[in-house]
C-alpha cells in the first residue's frame, strides 16, 4: 500500500539538527526583542546593533529597518552582507540597493522602494516580472518583498540570483533595472457570479485559439476550442472581469471571463462553481489567450467536468487577485557585487 | 499590523522542539527547498509568538501552526517561477531511506493542491473536516482532491519507481 510507505516516509523526515539550531536562536531572540514596526515583525539583537554602529556609516531612517530585518534573518548572514546604498529616483520613487552579499554560487541583495511624494509603495507592493537584472553571466534570479516600514513608507526585497552553470559566483558589476511595480493588492474570495448555468448554451460557437497558457489535470493544447463570447450581459460584480461565455463543450461546461488590461495590472480569478450545501467543484483544466493582438486584454477559459442537472444545482463563485494601482518609471543601479 | 505581545524566549525553543519537524515535514514536501522550508517554518512560529493565540488542547495549537505553514507554502509556491526538485540523495538526509525516498519523490511530483491534502490526510492523520478547514475547501473538495492525489501518485510511483 503506497498509503503506508507513504506515511512512513514524510514522517521519517527530521528537522535537521544544526536547523533546529539556529531557528531557535533566532526566535529566542525575537521574543526577547520589543515588537518592531514591521509588517513581518524584526527585531535585531543588542549585539547586532553595536556591531552596525560599529561598522557602518550613520544610515538613513529608511535603510535602518532593512539591516532590522537582515538581523532577523540571521545575525551570521546579516554580517556578511556589504552595504552598498546606491540609487536612483524617477517619478518621485526611490530605488536604493541597500546591501549585497555572494555566497558559493548564489548572491543576495537587499533593496528598497519608497514613495517620496504620496503612497504609491505599500505592504502589498510587487515588482512582478518588470525587473532586469544584467550580470555578465547567465543566472536565474528571483525577488520577493519580505518587508514593509509604514513609518517610512518603504518596502524591502530580497533579490536571490544564482549561477545559471552551478559555478562560485565571480565579484562584478550587477545592474538592477525596474520600469514598473503594483501596490494596494487585494483579495477578493468566494465572489457569487450571478450566471444562470441552467441556461448554458447547449451548441455554442467554439473558434480555434493560440493559447498563452493553461493548467490543470485535463489540460489539453491540442484539441481544445474555446467559445466565441456569447453573453451579452455581464454577470461579474468585479470591476475588470467581463464574464463573456457559458456553454457545453463535448460534455463539459466551459465558463469564459475576459481580464481587461492583463499586462498592465496582473489581474487574476479563479473561477470555481459551489454546490447548495457549500460543496466546491474546481474546474479540471483552465485555458489562457490574449483577446486582440497588443490589447493586452486577456481571456481565461475554465472547463468544469459535470453534469447539465448537477450544474442547474450550483452556482458559479470566483476568488479574485487585484491590483489597484500601477507606477511606471526608469529606475537602474549598477553597483559592485564583490566576492 | 504591529504584534500585541511577544512570548518569552523559552517558549520559542519550545515550539521549535516540540513542532519543528511536524511542519519542516510538510514545508520541505510541499516546497521541495530546504531554505524555503527553514523560512516557512520560522514564520509560522514567529507567527504564532507574536499572535500568541490560546487553545483548548495541544490539538488545536497543532492544527493552527499546520494552518499557518500551509498558507505560508501557499504563497510561495505562488510567487515562484522555479519548481526545486530535491534530488533522492538530498532527500536521504533528512532521515529516510533509500526505498522511501522514492515514494517520497514521487509525491513531491503530485501538484501542490493535492500533495497537502495527501499529507495532511495520510501522514498527519487529519479526518477530512479538519482538512476542509485547513486548506479552506468543503469537504466534498477535500474529497476529490484526496482521490484524484491518490491516483496520481500511484501513477508517478508505480511508473517511476517499480
Amino acid at each position: 500500500m503506497e498509503e503506508i510507505r507513504l506515511k512512513q516516509a514524510v514522517r521519517a523526515i527530521e528537522m535537521p539538527r544544526a536547523m533546529e539550531a539556529r531557528m531557535t536562536q533566532r526566535l529566542c531572540r525575537a521574543a526577547r526583542r520589543r515588537p518592531s514596526r514591521w509588517t513581518r515583525p524584526a527585531v535585531a539583537v543588542l549585539a547586532a546593533a553595536l556591531a552596525l554602529t560599529l561598522t557602518m556609516p550613520v544610515l538613513a531612517a529608511h535603510v535602518e529597518p532593512v539591516y532590522d530585518l537582515m538581523y532577523l534573518v540571521s545575525p551570521a548572514m546579516a554580517q556578511s552582507f556589504q552595504p552598498v546604498q546606491r540609487s536612483d529616483q524617477d517619478n518621485g520613487i526611490r530605488m536604493e540597493v541597500v546591501s549585497a552579499r555572494i555566497q558559493g554560487d548564489s548572491a543576495q541583495i537587499y533593496l528598497t522602494l519608497q514613495d517620496l511624494e504620496g503612497d504609491r509603495v505599500d505592504a502589498t507592493t510587487d515588482l512582478y516580472d518588470s525587473y532586469t537584472i544584467r550580470t555578465p553571466y547567465d543566472t536565474t534570479g528571483h525577488c520577493e518583498r519580505v518587508g514593509y516600514d509604514a513609518t517610512t513608507g518603504t518596502a524591502t526585497f530580497l533579490v536571490t540570483l544564482t549561477h545559471l552553470e552551478g559555478q562560485a559566483m565571480p565579484g562584478d558589476k550587477i545592474t538592477f533595472s525596474l520600469r514598473e511595480f503594483l501596490s494596494r493588492k487585494e483579495e477578493r474570495t468566494g465572489v457569487n457570479l450571478p450566471a444562470d448555468l441552467s441556461a448554458a448554451s447547449t451548441a455554442p460557437a467554439t473558434q480555434a485559439v493560440d493559447l498563452r497558457g493553461g493548467s490543470g489535470e485535463a489540460f489539453e493544447e491540442s484539441s481544445f476550442r474555446a467559445l466565441v463570447p456569447n453573453l451579452r450581459d455581464n454577470a461579474c460584480p468585479v470591476e475588470g472581469f467581463t464574464l463573456t461565455g457559458l456553454g457545453w463543450v463535448e460534455g463539459r461546461l466551459h465558463v469564459q471571463l475576459l481580464v481587461d488590461d492583463l499586462l498592465d495590472n496582473d489581474n487574476h480569478a479563479q473561477l470555481y462553481l459551489t454546490g447548495a450545501h457549500g460543496t466546491v467543484v474546481e474546474p479540471e483544466a483552465s485555458y489562457s489567450f490574449w483577446a486582440e493582438e497588443g490589447s493586452g486584454d486577456s481571456y481565461e477559459e475554465y472547463v468544469f467536468s459535470l453534469s447539465p442537472e448537477e450544474a442547474a444545482g450550483c452556482r458559479l463563485t470566483g476568488d479574485f487577485f487585484l491590483s489597484g494601482s500601477h507606477t511606471q518609471g526608469n529606475w537602474k543601479v549598477t553597483f559592485p557585487l564583490e566576492g | 499590523m504591529e504584534p500585541s505581545s511577544v512570548r518569552p524566549a523559552d517558549e520559542a525553543e519550545y515550539m521549535v522542539r516540540t513542532y519543528g519537524s511536524t511542519l519542516f515535514r510538510l514545508c520541505l514536501v510541499m516546497l521541495g527547498s530546504e531554505s524555503d522550508a527553514e523560512d516557512a517554518v520560522q514564520d509560522t512560529i514567529l507567527t504564532y509568538l507574536q499572535k500568541a493565540p490560546s487553545f483548548a488542547d495541544a490539538g488545536h495549537e497543532k492544527a493552527w501552526l499546520i494552518t499557518v505553514a500551509a498558507n505560508r507554502c501557499r504563497d510561495l509556491l505562488r510567487r515562484r517561477t522555479r519548481h526545486p526538485q530535491l534530488p533522492l540523495e538530498d532527500l536521504e538526509a533528512y532521515g529516510p531511506d533509500r526505498e522511501e525516498c522514492g515514494i517520497l519523490e514521487a509525491l513531491m511530483q503530485v501538484p501542490p493542491r493535492f500533495r497537502v491534502v495527501l499529507v495532511l490526510y495520510y501522514v498527519e492523520e487529519y479526518p477530512m473536516e479538519e482538512i476542509a478547514r485547513i486548506i479552506h475547501r468543503s469537504v466534498s473538495a477535500v474529497k476529490m482532491r484526496l482521490q484524484k492525489g491518490r491516483r496520481l501518485l500511484e501513477e508517478i510511483y508505480r511508473k517511476e519507481y517499480l
